[in-house]
């Protein structure tokens, strides 16, 4: 009778939620001393940390030209994702050193090859969007929560971000040809500036930067504070609300959308966005953990670039000013980025049934709660970005 | 088959009985009863009958043994409908049972034969054996009711796997032919039985499938269990329609509805006026956890009054009854 237990065990939460919540500390960061309290506390943190230093979790390049080794299949879907780089340094690399081509001819075959590839880049990102649309079928966020939670689903983490990425892309691909028939050539330079209207798959990083640029988080949010409780999202104030989903990576809504339901007042509508968009983020954390954490114990886990800048956006576990794409393809921007994906699940799942602990996630955090949703699982002294990069690289978590 | 053992009720004089129109329902009802049977006796044929029973504990020989069920079945459906238990009416049932097994309808021998193999008492050793014989013949026979009846019995016994097997045949055969189960409401309880098993084995799914085949195939009424179920299944991913089920739950009166419902409304939903209410109506029924959640709802709303009433009576309740001291801490911090 484990799940009824469960159901009961929920309740239990939820009633006495002003309490504090065991197990729900963040990692602390202020100091050498707590963080490697943190560290043993945390044994979710510690066993990533272990998986990455022994090389069994590593992060590889997107781009297929740059890498000797394949992407784990079962987790990584880079045909829904865009690249980190744009190509512009290896395409004219190459014309560069193309003997073939003429000296006077070969700036304009430069930009010719660019363009080329550009145009072929958004027309793979279509077919990408439509094949992967075909061959996934779809996910009801209810009931895959429920079987995942209770351990009787068996998938895989591509089937399941495939099939949400490709139905949320779907729709926006008649206006795209439309645009792309109207404008020709000059649909590049309208997803530059309007880079929303782009598919997916088909942004390159300058349009990635604004998007991440427009969504990221200005000032520190109340679900951010140190101290983690219960908060049911129907007991968010409106205008929290309205902010969050119109902010929101995964399934945004938009404001006039938000209003006619204030006017007809079915808040219920936009809660259970909410709820949905929770369930999305833990079904795909889930899932990658448990891939992450399983599979290791065969073989390594390979996890391209394009994936961790999407968790990291998806997320929201980034800062104004920080371009993700920029970051991934440093050393040691790519670490701030794998530590903040490490802190993020640990804080998460440590001590639940899929790391090996005892409670589900609902037992852990209660029904729904919408303080850990973008809650980067760990406490700083202060949020301001510099002193968040100077602690996370002065902590050596990876040496 | 004639052979059934008839043990009779102890009877009283007809003089110090109650006179039977005031123990028996209206009319309408059971007119309406006899409407949703799709029978063709009407209350006037056998109000006589259940009166000449009341009063001699015996029937004419004229009436048939379908007849005998029926009359059954009505005052299965009077306790349903009234949802309480009346002595008078089950000890009538118990002794149109009986008659019914004597004019040899097999769905009221495997009755019989189930309430005394699954009571059994010392001095009835030798109405067990004959009890199981005819079990026996009626499972050669194909008695479907019987399968039941032996799934329910493996269960007591613990045997979960073996009543499974026979509430399988039992969907099997209904599957088949549904009109060889006489009450549809059995095929419920079936089904409710094979989700709980599925469920103690650790498959959710399953259990789910098997819930929601049981509110799709039987009355509300009959099929409390299986909406509770549910909504349990249902809370942690979907607690709209776990509040749905449950609230279905609540119109039937099932007790532990009330405390699920208040607490969901008061934690999740944030809706205090309605968890206040579904508290109100659990401690009508004795519920203690409603009377804390009564509390913390009353608290939040600032009723503070309600509040020092509600403390009062979980105190008086402490001497009461030994096992709620152990709410006692709970007391302490409100």
């Amino acid at each position: 009778m484990h799940l009824f237990q469960r159901g009961l065990g929920t309740l239990t939460l939820c009633r006495f939620m002003s309490q504090k919540l065991v197990f729900n500390y963040p990692i602390s960061l202020t100091s050498q001393e707590s963080f490697q309290r943190s560290l043993k506390s945390n044994k979710t943190l510690s066993r990533l940390r272990t998986l990455y230093l022994e090389n069994k979790l590593q992060f590889v390049d997107d781009e297929p030209s740059l890498r000797n080794v394949v992407l784990t299949p079962e987790i990584n879907s880079q045909r829904t994702l865009p690249r980190t780089k744009f190509p512009k340094e290896r395409i004219f690399h190459e014309v560069q050193m193309d003997s073939s081509v003429a000296t006077w001819k070969k700036p304009f075959v430069k930009w010719f090859r660019l363009g080329k590839s550009l145009l072929i880049y958004y027309r793979d990102g279509i077919k990408h969007i439509i094949v992967a649309y075909k061959n996934s079928q779809p996910f009801e966020l209810g009931s895959t929560y429920r079987e995942i939670e209770a351990g009787e689903r068996k998938i895989t983490r591509v089937q399941f971000i495939e099939s949400m990425r490709s139905r949320r892309e779907i729709k926006k691909i008649p206006n795209f040809i439309l645009l792309s028939i109207i404008f020709e050539e000059l649909t590049v330079l309208i997803c530059y500036y309007w880079p929303k209207i782009a598919l997916w798959n088909c942004l390159n990083p300058g349009g990635f930067k604004k998007i991440t640029e427009s969504m990221a988080i200005k000032s520190i949010l109340p679900n951010n504070s140190a101290e983690s409780k219960y908060v049911s999202p129907y007991s968010l104030p409106k205008k929290l609300l309205s902010s969050t989903l119109q902010q929101s990576t995964v399934m945004r809504m938009g404001k006039w959308k938000l209003k006619l339901f204030d006017l007809l007042t079915i808040q219920n509508k936009a809660v259970e966005r909410l709820v949905a968009i929770c369930q999305y983020t833990f079904i795909d954390d889930c899932l990658l953990l448990q891939n992450i954490l399983q599979k290791t114990e065969m073989e390594s886990i390979l996890l391209g670039y394009d994936e961790l800048v999407n968790f990291i956006f998806e997320r929201r576990l980034y800062y104004g000013g920080e371009d993700l794409n920029a970051m991934v393809n440093t050393v040691s921007g790519r670490e701030v980025l794998i530590w903040r994906l490490f802190l993020y699940l640990s804080f998460r799942f440590d001590n639940t049934i899929y790391t090996y602990g005892s409670e589900s996630f609902s037992e852990k955090w209660g029904l729904n709660n919408v303080t850990i949703l973008n809650n980067p699982g760990s406490t700083f002294p202060d949020v301001n970005r510099k002193q968040r990069l100077i602690k996370e690289t002065d902590l050596h978590i990876f040496h | 088959m004639n052979r059934v053992i008839i043990r009779r009720i102890a009877t009283k004089s007809t003089s110090t009985l109650r006179p039977f129109h005031e123990i028996f329902p209206r009319k309408r009802l059971i007119n309406r009863i006899l409407f949703e049977l799709d029978s063709n006796d009407t209350y006037k044929t056998l109000y006589p009958n259940f009166e000449t029973l009341y009063l001699k504990h015996e029937l004419p020989s004229t009436v048939s043994g379908p007849q005998l069920l029926l009359m059954d079945r009505v005052l299965l459906e009077v306790s349903k409908q009234q949802k309480m238990i009346n002595e008078v009416l089950m000890k009538m049932r118990g002794e149109l049972l009986e008659l019914a097994a004597g004019k040899g309808e097999n769905d009221a021998i495997s009755t019989v034969c189930y309430n005394i193999l699954s009571s059994p008492k010392d001095d009835s050793k030798g109405d067990a054996e004959d009890a199981s014989r005819l079990i026996g013949e009626l499972v050669k026979a194909g008695n479907v009711l019987t399968f039941k009846h032996l799934g329910d019995l493996s269960r007591l016994k613990g045997d979960i796997n073996e009543a499974k097997l026979w509430y399988d045949k039992f969907m099997e055969c209904v599957d088949q032919d549904e009109t060889r189960v006489s009450d549809v409401s059995i095929i419920g309880q079936v089904l409710e039985r094979l989700g709980e098993i599925e469920f103690n084995q650790s498959r959710v799914l399953g259990a789910e499938k098997y819930w929601l085949d049981a509110i799709a195939r039987s009355k509300l009424e009959d099929s409390v269990k299986s909406y509770f179920y549910l909504s349990k299944v249902y809370l942690n991913s979907e607690p709209l329609k776990s509040r749905v089920l449950l609230e279905n739950c609540a119109t039937q009166g099932f007790r532990e509805s009330f405390k699920e419902l208040g607490y969901l409304e008061l934690n999740y939903f944030k809706n205090l006026v309605k968890a206040n209410e579904w508290f109100r109506l659990g401690m009508e029924l004795f519920e203690i956890e409603c009377f804390f959640g009564f509390f913390d709802s009353c608290y939040q709303l600032k009723e503070y009054k309600s509040c020092s009433k509600c403390l009062k009576s979980l105190e008086t309740f402490k001497n009461i009854n030994e096992s709620y001291k152990k709410y006692g801490f709970r007391i302490r911090i409100s």
